[in-house]
C-alpha cells in the first residue's frame, strides 16, 4: 500500500471530526417528543393573557401498539397561558415531560371571543416560528372557547384532530359548504390589499344523555361532537360575521371553488316535491368593470349538474320545456346564493372575494385612487351575476311509469 | 527483512534457471534429475522400458490420477510394443514416435526439463529415450471433474442451464461452442511460481479494443505470485480501484454471459481451478443485468432491471434514511405514520441509530452464519433468526416492529442484486450511511450519497468510465443500461468498448406482419 498523502490524511481526519465531534447535533429521539395534533387559542381568564390549548397524541395508547389498551383515549389536552403565544408555548414545557413538537398540528382553532378581538398578535408565532406548519388549517369555534372544542371527540375516529380534518375535507368535497384557509392562505389574505380572510366555522354540538356509542372504539364517554357549518368572515384580522351554508357556497361559486354538493329545487309541477341536483362541475370567475356609475363586478359561473333524485317522476324527454325549467331554477338558486354572500360581505365591509385585489391586478392606476376608501367603495359596488347551468345526466332512470294514486 | 526477501527472490530465480536446463542425452542423468525434481512423491510414476531387440531404454514419466490409464495403454504402450522391435537407433525411435506413431494429436517435443515437467504436471505422459537429448510428451489427461451444471450463484428461469466448471480446458471449449468464429482468440498464460496456474484471456480479434488488450496483457504479465487460488486473486491484482467498495471487474459463472460480453467487445479471463470467469471492462450498470434480461422479451427485461436498480438503492439508503427521519425529521412523515412508529418505539430503550445498527448487524450475522453453516444445520439458523431474534426481540421491547420491517425490507432488496459482489459493496456502505444518518440526519445521508456518486464518477475499468453510459452520457449506449432495448434496436456495440468494430447487426430487423396488397 502506498503511503497516504498528508492531504488525504488531513481530509480523513476532518471528515471523522465532522461525524464524531458534532455528536448528533439537534437530534430528537422520537420518544422524547410530544406530538401536537391540534392547537387552540383563547383569551385567558387573566386579563391580557393568551391561553394556548394543545391536543397531543398519546402514542402508547394508539391501537396497534403492543401495550395499548382500547379504553384509553389516544390523546390528551393541555393548557398553558402567557402574555404571548410563544411564552405560553414555552410554559407548556413546565407541565409536559416531553418536548412539544409542532410540525404535526393539523389545525389551529380560535375561540370566538379572541377572533372578534383580532388575530394579529396570535398569528405571528405561527408565521415566524419554524416548526408549526403553514399548511395547518385555521378554524373558528362559534360561541365556545377553543379549549372546549379540542375536547370534542368522534366515535369512529380515535384521534379528534384527524376526525376534524377529515370532516373538513369531507364537507368541502361533498357539500362545498365551508370555506377553509390554511395559515398560509390566511396570512396572505391578511397581508394582501383588497382581500379579507374567510375561514371555516366549527360548532360544538352537545350530545344527548342517551346517545349510544356504537362501533369498536370503546370510550368512557364522548362529551361532545363537532359540526362544520358555513364560515367566518373577517374584516382585517377581526372576525365580524358568520355565514351560513348557502352564503358560503355563494362565496365558493364566485371564487370557483365549488367541487360538489346538492341543490334542491321544487318540481316544476308540484310545489311540495323536490328535485335534487348533484353538482358535478363548476367554473367561476369575476371581472371588475369600472364605469361612470361606479364599480361593477361581473361574476360568471358555469355549473354542471346531474339529476340525483326526483320525488315525483317526470319524463323529461316528453317535455323539453321542463328540462329548461329545471336549468332556469337552478340558475336562480345559484344567483340567490351568490347575492346572499355578496350582501352579507358588503354589510360588514369584508371583501372576502378579493374584488379589490382583482381591481389592483387589472386596473392598477384606478386602484391607487380606490384603495384609500376601499371599504366604502366595496359596500357600494354592484354585482352582476351570469350563470350557465346545464344538466349533464339524469341517472340510471330514463323511463318509469308514474305510480298511480 | 527486506534483505531476506531479496535473498529469497534471488534464490527462487536460481531455481528457475535450474529448470531451464536442457535435457541430457543420457537417460540416467535425466532420470536422476527427474527424481530430484519430484523427490519421492507417491503419485509420480517413472517407469523404464527396454524396447525391441536393441533394448532401447525408454523412460515414461507421468502422474497417477492426472492421466487416463486406458488412453496411455492405447496411445503409448501399444505402439511402443508393436513397432519398438523395428527400431535400430534411439534417434529413429524418436522420429517415428513424434512422426505419428503415437495415436494422439497432442504430442510435443520437449527440449528442456522445464517443458517436460510442465507437461507432466498437466496430465501428460513424458517419453524419454536414452541417447537422445529430446523428449516427447503426450497429452492424456484424465482426472475427475464436475459436470457443467446450472450455476448456483446465477440461476435463471429462462436460459441455458450450463455453468463453468473448475477445468480450464472444458471452460474454453464451452465458449468455443458458443462462438465458433476463428477470430475468437484464447491466449494462455501461466501464473504462479509454484501453482503453475493456467489463465486464459479470451477476446474476439477485431472486436475487442487493442488498447484494453494491451493494458490487460501488461497487467497480467506483472503478476508474480506463488499461486493463484481463484480468479478473485487475479481480479485484485489487475483491477483499477483496489480500495473501492465497488468491483470494477465483473465475475460470472455463466458461459452465456461471457460470450455475450465477448460479442460486445469485452475481454474475458478464465482461470484454471475455478468456475468464475472475469469480464472486463465492467461498468456499473452491468452488475444489475442478468443474462435473462436478454432472453425474456425486452419489456419484461427492462422492468425487472429497473426493479433491481431500485432495490439496490433501497438496500443502500433505507436504514440510513429511516434513522434520519426518526431522529431528525419527524415532520417529514405523515402524522398517522409517525404516530404509529412513535407508538411502536414506546419503551424501546435504545436511540434510533443504535437500534438500527444493532438490527442490521444481527441481520448480517444471520446471513453470514446461514452462508457458512453446513446445510443440515441451516434450518436451526432460520428458526433462531426468525423466532428468537425477530419475534422475541419485539416482545421483549428491545426493538420496534417498524425496525424489523425496515431491516427485512433492506435485506430482501439487497438479495435482488444479480451479482453478489455489488451487493456486498452496498452492505458495507449501508452501515456508513446509518452512521451518517444518525449523526447528521438526511443531510448526512445525502452528503454520503453525494460522496459515493463522486467516487463512482471517478472510477474507471480499464479506461472505460464506470458509470458509462450514464456519466458521461452516451445516448446510443443507453439502449442497454437502465433499460434494455429490443434486440432489433441494438445495432451497435457499446461505443467505448467495441471501438474496433462498432456495428453489430444490420438495421431494420424490427419484425412486422407483411403489408397487405391492395
Amino acid at each position: 500500500m502506498e503511503p497516504m498523502g498528508t492531504r488525504t490524511k488531513i481530509g480523513l481526519i476532518a471528515l471523522l471530526m465532522v461525524v464524531m465531534l458534532t455528536g448528533c447535533w439537534s437530534r430528537r429521539e422520537l420518544e422524547t417528543l410530544d406530538f401536537i395534533t391540534a392547537v387552540g387559542l383563547d383569551h385567558a381568564a387573566e386579563e391580557g393573557k393568551i391561553q394556548v390549548t394543545v391536543q397531543m397524541a398519546k402514542p402508547f395508547a394508539i391501537t396497534g401498539s403492543v401495550q395499548s389498551s382500547v379504553q384509553e383515549k389516544p390523546f390528551h389536552v393541555m393548557t398553558a397561558t402567557g402574555y404571548t403565544v410563544f411564552e405560553a408555548v414555552r410554559n407548556l414545557n413546565s407541565i409536559s415531560p416531553r418536548r412539544p413538537f409542532w410540525a404535526h398540528a393539523r389545525f389551529i382553532v380560535f375561540g370566538e371571543d379572541m377572533a372578534r378581538d383580532g388575530l394579529q398578535e396570535a398569528l405571528d408565532f405561527f408565521d415566524r416560528d419554524g416548526e408549526p406548519r403553514r399548511t395547518s388549517y385555521i378554524l373558528m369555534a362559534q360561541g365556545v372557547k377553543a379549549s372546549d372544542l379540542l375536547q370534542a371527540e368522534f366515535s369512529q375516529e380515535p384521534m379528534p384532530s384527524e376526525g376534524i380534518s377529515e370532516l373538513l375535507q369531507g364537507t368541502r368535497l361533498a357539500q362545498s359548504t365551508v370555506a377553509a384557509m390554511t395559515v398560509n392562505e390566511f396570512l396572505q389574505a391578511l397581508e394582501g390589499e383588497g382581500i379579507d380572510p374567510i375561514t371555516v366555522r366549527v360548532e360544538l354540538i352537545p350530545l344527548e344523555e342517551d346517545f349510544a356509542i356504537g362501533g369498536d372504539v370503546l370510550r368512557d364517554e364522548v362529551k361532545a361532537k363537532t359540526r362544520m357549518t358555513g364560515s367566518a368572515i373577517f374584516k382585517d384580522d377581526r372576525l365580524v360575521a358568520w355565514m351560513n351554508r348557502p352564503q358560503t357556497r355563494g362565496y365558493l361559486w364566485v371564487t370557483g371553488q365549488v367541487r360538489s354538493g346538492i341543490i334542491n329545487i321544487n318540481e316544476p309541477e308540484t310545489a311540495d316535491a323536490y328535485v335534487s341536483l348533484e353538482i358535478v362541475g363548476s367554473r367561476g370567475s369575476f371581472k371588475p368593470q369600472l364605469t361612470k356609475d361606479g364599480i361593477k363586478i361581473l361574476v360568471q359561473v358555469e355549473v354542471h349538474v346531474n339529476i340525483g333524485e326526483m320525488q315525483q317522476y317526470i319524463d323529461i324527454r316528453k317535455d323539453p320545456g321542463l328540462w329548461v325549467s329545471i336549468e332556469r331554477r337552478l340558475t336562480q338558486v345559484v344567483k340567490n346564493e351568490i347575492m346572499a354572500a355578496v350582501t352579507k360581505a358588503q354589510l360588514f365591509g369584508a371583501d372576502i372575494f378579493g374584488f379589490g385585489a382583482e381591481i389592483n391586478r387589472r386596473h392598477p392606476k384606478e386602484w391607487r385612487r380606490l384603495r384609500e376608501n376601499w371599504e366604502e367603495e366595496f359596500k357600494r359596488l354592484t354585482v352582476e351575476v351570469e350563470v350557465k347551468a346545464r344538466i349533464k345526466r339524469v341517472g340510471l332512470v330514463i323511463n318509469r311509469t308514474p305510480i298511480r294514486k | 527483512m527486506l534483505e531476506w526477501v531479496k535473498a529469497l527472490l534471488g534464490n527462487s530465480r536460481v531455481r528457475q534457471t535450474d529448470r531451464e536446463t536442457k535435457l541430457s542425452s543420457s537417460l540416467s542423468v535425466n532420470r536422476k534429475r527427474l527424481s530430484q525434481a519430484y523427490g519421492d512423491s507417491g503419485d509420480v510414476i517413472i517407469r523404464e522400458l527396454r524396447v525391441g531387440p536393441r533394448k532401447i531404454r525408454v523412460l515414461l514419466v507421468l502422474i497417477d490420477g492426472l492421466v487416463d490409464n486406458v488412453l496411455i495403454a492405447e496411445t503409448v504402450m501399444k505402439p511402443l510394443a508393436r513397432r519398438g522391435k523395428d527400431w535400430k537407433s534411439p534417434r529413429q525411435a524418436l522420429q517415428e514416435l513424434s512422426g505419428g506413431l503415437l495415436l494422439n494429436v497432442g504430442v510435443r517435443v520437449t527440449r528442456t526439463m522445464k517443458d517436460l515437467l510442465e507437461d507432466v504436471s498437466r496430465g501428460g505422459c513424458a517419453i524419454l529415450i536414452d541417447g537422445v537429448d529430446q523428449g516427447l510428451s503426450v497429452v492424456v489427461p484424465g482426472w475427475v471433474q464436475r459436470n457443467p451444471g446450472e450455476p448456483d450463484t446465477e440461476p435463471v428461469v429462462r436460459g441455458p442451464k450450463e455453468g463453468f466448471v473448475e477445468c480450464l480446458r472444458t471452460n474454453t471449449s464451452i465458449i468455443r461452442r458458443r462462438i465458433r468464429d476463428p477470430r475468437l482468440r484464447i491466449e494462455e498464460y501461466q501464473i504462479g511460481r509454484i501453482s503453475w496456474t493456467k489463465v486464459a484471456v479470451l477476446y474476439i480479434e477485431g472486436v475487442a479494443s487493442k488498447e484494453v488488450l494491451g493494458e490487460l496483457r501488461s497487467r497480467i504479465n506483472k503478476i508474480d505470485v506463488d499461486g493463484i487460488g481463484e480468479s478473485g486473486q487475479i481480479e485484485e491484482l489487475i483491477e483499477d480501484a483496489p480500495f473501492s467498495p465497488f468491483p470494477t471487474i465483473l465475475r460470472t459463472e455463466r458461459p452465456d454471459r461471457v460470450s455475450g460480453g465477448l460479442l460486445e467487445g469485452r475481454i474475458a479471463i478464465l482461470t484454471d481451478g475455478t468456475p468464475f470467469a472475469l469480464i472486463l471492462p465492467a461498468t456499473f450498470t452491468m452488475f444489475f443485468t442478468t443474462s435473462e434480461d436478454y432472453y425474456e422479451r425486452f419489456l419484461i427485461g427492462t422492468v425487472l432491471r429497473l426493479l433491481r436498480f431500485t432495490s439496490f438503492f433501497i438496500s443502500l439508503v433505507l436504514p440510513g434514511s429511516y434513522v434520519a427521519l426518526l431522529t431528525f425529521h419527524q415532520e417529514m412523515l405523515p402524522t398517522p405514520l409517525i404516530l404509529s412508529i412513535a407508538a411502536q418505539r414506546e419503551g424501546v430503550p435504545f436511540p434510533g441509530v443504535v437500534e438500527t445498527f444493532m438490527m442490521e448487524l444481527t441481520f448480517e450475522l444471520l446471513r453470514e452464519a446461514g452462508t457458512r453453516l453446513p446445510r443440515l444445520v441451516g434450518s436451526a439458523i432460520s428458526i433462531i433468526g426468525a423466532l428468537v431474534l425477530g419475534d422475541a426481540a419485539i416482545r421483549a421491547g428491545l426493538v420496534s416492529p417498524a425496525m424489523v420491517v425496515v431491516v427485512a425490507f433492506t435485506g430482501i432488496a439487497s438479495f435482488s442484486a444479480p451479482i453478489y459482489s455489488i451487493a456486498t459493496g452496498a452492505r458495507i456502505l449501508r452501515f456508513g450511511l446509518i452512521i451518517l444518518g444518525g449523526t447528521m440526519g438526511l443531510f448526512g445521508v445525502v452528503a454520503g450519497l453525494f460522496g459515493l456518486l463522486i467516487h463512482l464518477c471517478c472510477l474507471r475499468s480499464f479506461g472505460t468510465p464506470y458509470l458509462e453510459p450514464l456519466a458521461p452520457v452516451i445516448w446510443s449506449d443507453l439502449k442497454d443500461a437502465l433499460v434494455r432495448f429490443p434486440w432489433w434496436a441494438k445495432r451497435t456495440r457499446p461505443s467505448l468498448i467495441g471501438v474496433e468494430d462498432s456495428i453489430r447487426q444490420v438495421s431494420g430487423l424490427q419484425p412486422s406482419p407483411p403489408r397487405e396488397e391492395g
